[in-house]
């Protein structure tokens, strides 16, 4: 047995260690300096100013809630568009040219958010653009329009995740149904969206993560202070904001490296939380 | 289907087409061609000319390259381990990447910063390829490992009947998982190039600088300048466009395999 | 046959990365090299083909690096750097605020009798000294804030620039009823809310908080935000509501230039700096300062030392660099900077001449006027939140929303005593 972990140990080393130093031991190492302030053990004393000063703390709860809404809204947009397009692409219907759309409908993925974001600003804006009302200009629609950017640009990946697993499943499956008579909707609805229950469920807990990180867009579009009226503030530009400083703002580490901490900890809770529920009781239904 | 194929590749085009006009044409006409009177290529030249542009391709290219060659060798280095000699620990270890793979790695940033402060490698191309490795590793490692399953294990003991050690029987077996090891690349590419994060703390110089992060500090400073700046965005868009166009069915292969696990 | 050509690129891919990477950060070892930190991305023109070749004809062996940052990012980028000692040989420096703080962490070196300093008067030199007076950075230029109008539109409705504030609010209304222009444009994201500050309050607000006393008297704590005076300001400000276009809060501050240059808004709001985009030769254009509430009474100018030049105190080429910051004070320097960037007025005592005839219409409106400073950029600007962050924001909130002047200043008050000390009994 020795000598087989030592060659396995052998083996992985390279991509563990790269793994270990850069990835993992940062973040136990933000947890840690999140107890200190400035080489000072202060314990919780930096999560206590994060939740109770005045200022930090609405900011805080006000990023946390357009977090949801942006998760919200890139979920119950992104997904169902995904899924569309996927049922679309393998429904034969468009069996000739599905490499070609396939492709096409990747492109905005492999474009870098500035590019999004300053395409879309273009198209949208009042002054330039195609239409009239201002919409990042105003708070209550700044955040779902910068979402549905992000949704247009991102749209690629879970579209391409679902696609092959809608081409995975078995056609004898799909033969025997179309046999006995269902039409193409509840092929659909009653066989191919339970077999890939499982697919759009780490899809959807992917999402969470990614919009929970969420910063580049944002930035990318509005800067270290996201408005209007801080309107578009997500825990990402928060973070972004307290470790690193922002105009006249000075960064912190420790108070930043705390809030690290507070959003690693949302994301860790909604994962276990997900996978916890809603993941077992999917396996339990593929049976 | 047509509508959603127009919608995905429209504002592109607009783009593209607006950055070969006047800057007068742009704003009178912007969904219009360009004719004779209206071409130009004065955007594109200053672009070039006043952004760092041709050393920021140079920068994005080294570290996206570079990242990208270390993570393939480890993945592929990690994932022949995994699978050849499961015991345990390999399950273990597979299982951490798998974890890994889901990690916010971002979070760490102000260790990350931390670290690359006290090594004196603030604005090196060494700091973002060392931190790209670390994030891409887990996928690599678990998309190669379903790849390596497929490997026959009788490939594998002949070329030990024939007394070769374990490096040269992987050696010998990392053929068969080449495509494999272009997915691993083609993901593993696309997200450290348009990367805006990394490069924002850990290599603002100009010496240094991504290409995303150069248009944006462009965009950002030369905000008068609509030729240029439509012409810089152009300028970026194009090289993983065209890479994605070439290379699509390996991108696409990456994704599928690798979420799907 | 796999083997050799993996491997071969991967030797190739190393053998790029390596020197690649020591090419990039090595530096140059023959000549001196001194690298620049600025904010002003917008003058790399002036500064790359004529101000650095200028200093180069005349010192052979140095060679100067122009690295000019977004301006949103510049303070906290450059914080990091001077932690991570990546920071350029000569700095740019803020007014007051974040330099203050460079100054307290030691990443700037004092410029005690450094040859030309006294061609400065004590006064243009605060806002880049410690507390007992020694300089950290030699001054540059200063800049002002006004209305740039457009002489044709005002020739076409019949209109005069305005001098009192009803006048003002008569030529928004007439430009207004006829139609066909924007009456006024200015910076309405949040992004570019410091417009709203720079060249929204402290234009208009000095007249009412009679300038420097009125800054003096919050930093103290002597007086509220929400006394007469300074509500007065606010309102002041908010009277241009009517006037913006509908979708102010989508306009930036390059849209409200773009509206201006199309000839689609007939007034802008602007600072100094903008005289080469705004109005080159050949445009009709004219400009205007803060009205007065009552005819007669003296206006009141805003002047804001912009920047100065400081070395870094990790620089490994001080000695290059002093000898760069002598040459700024010189009048050689002076002129050249006014004559290339029309706006930025030097701040040295030559006397340098001013052949744009904008940029000498900008000096002219501190003529027969009380010159004063924004206030809240000193002492309320230090730490986190500060004057600028909270009141940018509270203005763009203002001017977007239905929000009133009373309650604008209000939630200023009420943010500035919670983390500002002497405001904190004025509750």
């Amino acid at each position: 047995m020795g000598k087989r972990h030592r060659k396995l140990l052998l083996f992985t080393t390279p991509a563990l260690a790269f793994f270990l130093a850069f990835a993992v031991f940062p973040l136990i190492g933000t947890i840690y300096i999140s107890f200190y302030r400035e080489s000072k053990f202060v314990g919780l004393a930096n999560f206590k100013f994060l939740f109770t000063d005045e200022t930090l703390s609405s900011r805080f709860f006000s990023a946390f809630l357009h977090n949801c809404e942006f998760f919200i809204i890139a979920a119950a947009v992104q997904l169902p568009l995904a899924l569309l397009m996927a049922a679309l692409l393998t429904s034969g219907r468009v069996r000739r040219m599905t490499g070609f759309y396939r492709t096409i409908l990747f492109i905005p993925s492999t474009l870098s958010v500035v590019i999004v974001g300053f395409i879309w600003r273009l198209i949208i804006s009042p002054l330039w653009g195609i239409v009239d009302y201002p919409l990042l200009g105003e708070k209550a629609t700044a955040l779902p329009t910068i979402t549905l950017m992000s949704v247009w640009q991102y749209l690629g990946i879970p579209l391409v995740f679902l696609y092959s697993a809608l081409l995975a499943i078995p056609s004898n499956i799909i033969e025997a149904a179309r046999v006995d008579g269902a039409s193409d909707f509840r092929i659909f609805f009653r066989i191919k969206m339970p077999l890939i229950a499982p697919q759009i469920g780490i899809i959807t807990i992917l999402t969470f993560i990614w919009t929970f990180n969420g910063f580049d867009i944002i930035f990318a579009l509005n800067g270290g202070m996201p408005g209007p009226d801080f309107s578009t503030d997500v825990l990402g530009t928060l973070f972004y904001r307290t470790f690193f400083g922002w105009g006249a703002d000075q960064g912190d580490q420790n108070l930043g490296a705390a809030t690290a901490t507070v959003i690693f900890l949302i994301i860790l809770l909604g994962t276990a939380g997900y996978f916890a529920t809603i993941q077992r009781r999917l396996k339990v239904s593929q049976l | 289907m047509i509508f959603f194929v127009l919608l995905a590749i429209g504002p592109i085009l607009v783009i593209v087409i607006n950055s070969f006009k006047t800057t007068d044409a742009i704003f009178s006409g912007p969904l219009k061609l360009p004719d004779s009177a209206t071409f130009t290529l004065d955007g594109f030249k200053r672009a070039i000319l006043n952004g760092n542009f041709i050393g920021n391709y140079i920068n994005s290219t080294v570290i996206t390259v570079g990242s990208t060659v270390l993570t393939v060798v480890c993945s592929c280095l990690a994932a022949y381990g995994i699978t050849e000699f499961t015991t345990k620990l390999a399950t273990m270890i597979a299982g951490l990447f798998t974890i890994g793979i889901m990690l916010p790695v971002t979070l760490g940033t102000v260790v990350i910063l931390k670290m690359m402060v006290r090594f004196h490698l603030l604005n090196t191309h060494v700091s973002l390829i060392l931190v790209y490795v670390g994030i891409s590793v887990p996928l690599g490692v678990i998309l190669m490992v379903t790849n390596f399953k497929t490997v026959s294990n009788d490939l594998k003991e002949a070329a030990r009947i024939d007394g070769a050690n374990e490096f040269r029987t992987f050696l010998i077996v990392l053929p068969l998982v080449k495509p494999g090891i272009a997915a691993v690349a083609a993901i593993t590419m696309l997200p450290i190039w348009n990367d805006l994060w990394f490069p924002l703390i850990l290599t603002t110089g100009p010496k240094t600088q991504t290409l995303t992060l150069g248009i944006q500090q462009f965009v950002g400073v030369h905000t008068n300048d609509w030729q240029a700046l439509i012409a810089s965005l152009v300028l970026g868009a194009i090289p993983l466009i065209l890479l994605f166009t070439l290379f699509s069915k390996q991108f696409i292969k990456g994704l599928s395999d690798g979420y799907g696990k | 046959m796999k083997i050799r050509k993996a491997s071969l690129v991967f030797a190739i891919g190393i053998s790029l990365i390596v020197p690649a990477s020591v090419l990039a950060t090595s530096a140059v070892a023959a000549t001196t090299t001194l690298t620049i930190e600025s904010w002003r991305g917008d003058d790399s023109v002036y500064w790359k083909n004529t101000l650095i070749p200028m200093y180069e004809k005349a010192n052979p062996g140095v060679k100067i690096v122009w690295a000019p940052s977004t301006s949103n990012e510049y303070d906290s980028a450059l914080s990091l750097r001077f932690k991570g000692k990546t920071a350029g040989d000569v700095i740019m420096c803020r007014p007051y605020g974040t330099t203050k703080t460079f100054i307290k962490n030691k990443n700037l070196i004092p410029l005690t009798g450094l040859p030309g300093l006294t061609n400065f008067t004590t006064q243009s030199m605060q806002s880049w000294s410690d507390a007992s007076g020694v300089p950290y950075c030699v001054p540059s230029a200063s800049v002002g804030a006004g209305f740039y109008y457009n002489k044709d539109i005002f020739k076409k409705l019949n209109l005069t620039p305005p001098k009192t504030q009803a006048e003002f609010i008569a030529v928004l209304e007439a430009i207004k009823k006829d139609g066909k222009y924007t009456p006024l444009a200015a910076a309405g994201t949040s992004a570019d809310s410091w417009a709203l500050d720079q060249m929204g309050l402290e234009l208009v607000g000095p007249y009412y908080w009679k300038g420097d006393a009125g800054g003096v008297a919050l930093d103290n704590g002597t007086r509220k935000a929400t006394d007469p005076e300074y509500l007065a300001a606010f309102s002041a400000l908010a009277s241009w509501k009517p006037y913006l276009p509908k979708t102010f809060s989508t306009m930036g501050y390059t849209d409200a230039e773009q509206l201006f240059i199309l000839g689609r808004a007939a007034i802008l709001v602007e600072g100094s700096w903008s005289v080469k985009e705004i109005a080159p030769p050949g445009k009709n254009v004219g400009i205007f300062g803060a009205p007065v509430a009552k005819a007669g009474d003296k206006p009141y100018v805003q002047v804001l030392a912009d920047h100065g030049f400081g070395v870094n105190s990790a620089s490994k080429n001080q000695a290059a660099a002093k000898k760069l910051l002598t040459w700024f004070t010189t009048k050689e320097f002076a002129q050249a900077y006014a004559t290339g960037l029309p706006g930025f007025f030097p701040l040295s005592k030559d006397k340098i001449t001013i052949d744009n005839p904008m940029a000498q219409a900008w000096l002219n409106l501190r003529d027969g006027a009380i010159v004063t400073a924004p206030i809240g950029m000193d002492k309320m600007n230090t730490g986190t939140p500060n004057f600028f962050s909270v009141m940018t924001n509270i203005l763009n909130v203002m001017m977007t929303t239905k929000k009133t002047p009373a309650e604008a200043a209000a939630d200023f008050q009420k943010s500035l005593s919670s983390w500002y000390p002497p405001q904190a009994k004025n509750k």
